[in-house]
């Protein structure tokens, strides 16, 4: 009962967010500073008349009040739980091993990486991820080994986000989401896309005839172990970034924002 | 007559091409001796953890062009700060960028990389190497420098890791800072950070 409930809740969440993209985007326009052209990317500071000048980062981010609240949430659960568990798994678990969930978990993400690639247009990348998938599952036994990186199979992680992107859904506002951290509208709505195709999480195509395909504890624990992968992969970025800035908030959202920047752009 | 002038152009126009190719290729070794240098000192065993910060430091305090960078930073306040508040920024930025950011090239010693090309925006070049980790993945690393109009040299505006702007980023977080708390007392918290960094003992690698 509780299940069906929280799916339709999931459903009608992802509807709004998808049906208001107009909505935030609009709003959005408001709160923009628009970028300066690649060419003039330095230029602007020859004149040191910065009162006029375009801001060259596109910050987008009306909800930010909101959104440092639920920062220093995220910073507190990350600090006093999630931080100390991923250093533990670094300091208790040989790299080899880490490797090898590392390969699993990206594994498993390889078919929506060809989903979106097909839906992009890009076929090389889809045929260079399938590829991935089939020689890693096969070869690589379930993933554990990347056979397909040592014979440089080549491809690169898509996701809906970009897909997004790339049929022209703007970023929308920048959001801080509860324990998963740093996200903009188009990106939050692309995940839960995949989450709720995914046959290993939601599966609401009902991939194999049935939503659970996989017992729920599994579930819970393949995605525990996928964020504790995640999040033993950021222990240096973050701890840099924890030392050296003077506002993390701040930092962790200019760089996410022109990290996401970057993966859309640069093909 | 016209046909005089068209040779005319046609050569100012290799000219120029020449002159721009010429201006490519020293940029391209100019990363690339600083990449070398920069691994040189990384990797030499035989001085102390200390001396090899003091030395990264001491090299990287020479390739940036600190000034720059901290107007670039900075952005709307440079122009609504005093003059003594413009020095004092200049100076304690320079401080801080080079202790927080040339000790972590100390990772860089077991590294390896490759200047991959060379782009020309106007009057600055982006110099696009790849970094490749023993034991993780390559690592697309974007310098942006430019000639220095005084001196001729080149000098570094940006590192982009990624397509993460290292001054990008800094430009936003100063902005938030300042916009919170006021010049006065970012240049407060500046100069406590700058205090620290430099008693701070020498870095270990990152594992």
């Amino acid at each position: 009962m509780f299940k069906k409930i929280f799916h339709q809740i999931i459903f009608l969440l992802l509807c709004f967010i998808v049906c208001n993209f107009s909505v935030f985007d609009a709003f959005a326009e408001e709160n923009v500073s628009k970028s300066s052209a690649t060419l003039t990317y330095y230029d602007e500071i020859e004149d040191i008349d910065f009162g006029t000048s375009p801001s060259i980062q596109t910050i987008n981010d009306p909800l930010e009040k909101y959104n440092r609240k639920i920062f220093s949430f995220n910073e507190f659960i990350d600090i006093n739980i999630f931080d100390p568990i991923a250093k533990s798994y670094r300091n208790t678990i040989p790299k080899p091993i880490r490797n090898s969930v590392g390969n699993v978990i990206k594994n498993l993400s390889l078919p929506f990486t060809c989903i979106n690639s097909v839906l992009q247009g890009n076929a090389e990348n889809a045929t260079g991820s399938f590829s991935a998938f089939l020689i890693n599952t096969t070869l690589g036994i379930g993933g554990i080994f990347d056979v397909a990186g040592t014979k440089k199979v080549e491809y690169r992680k898509e996701d809906f986000g970009k897909t997004f992107a790339k049929y022209g859904v703007g970023q929308g506002p920048y959001l801080m989401i509860p324990l998963l951290g740093p996200s903009t509208l188009r990106d939050f709505s692309g995940y839960l896309v995949e989450k709720t195709m995914d046959p290993i999480s939601f599966n609401k195509l009902q991939i194999g005839g049935k939503e659970d395909i996989i017992d729920p504890s599994y579930r819970i624990s393949l995605s525990a172990i996928s964020a504790l992968n995640t999040r033993e992969s950021l222990i240096d970025i973050l701890d840099d970034a924890r030392k050296d800035s003077f506002d993390l908030y701040a930092t962790i959202r200019s760089a996410y924002l022109q990290r996401r920047n970057f993966e859309i752009t640069k093909q | 007559m016209k046909n005089i002038l068209r040779i005319f152009a046609l050569i100012a126009f290799l000219s120029s091409n020449n002159a721009w190719a010429d201006d490519s290729k020293q940029a391209g070794e100019y990363i690339n001796n600083i990449n070398t240098k920069i691994i040189a000192i990384a990797s030499n065993k035989n001085v102390s953890d200390i001396k090899r910060r003091d030395q990264l430091i001491s090299f990287i305090d020479g390739i940036v062009d600190s000034d720059w960078i901290a107007k670039f930073v900075l952005a709307k306040h440079y122009r609504s700060s005093t003059d003594v508040q413009k020095e004092q920024f200049k100076n304690l930025y320079r401080q801080f960028l080079i202790n927080t950011y040339a000790p972590k090239f100390n990772s860089f010693g077991d590294q390896r990389f490759e200047v991959k090309g060379v782009t020309n925006q106007d009057k600055y070049y982006v110099v696009k190497c790849v970094f490749y980790p023993k034991n993780s993945a390559n690592v697309l690393v974007d310098f942006r420098i430019r000639k220095n109009p005084d001196s001729a040299d080149f000098k570094v505006l940006d590192i982009v890791i990624e397509g993460v702007s290292l001054i990008e980023t800094q430009r936003s977080e100063f902005g938030s800072a300042i916009a919170a708390s006021g010049l006065d007392k970012f240049l407060v918290d500046l100069d406590e950070r700058v205090k620290k960094l430099k008693s701070a003992p020498a870095i270990s690698k990152t594992k």
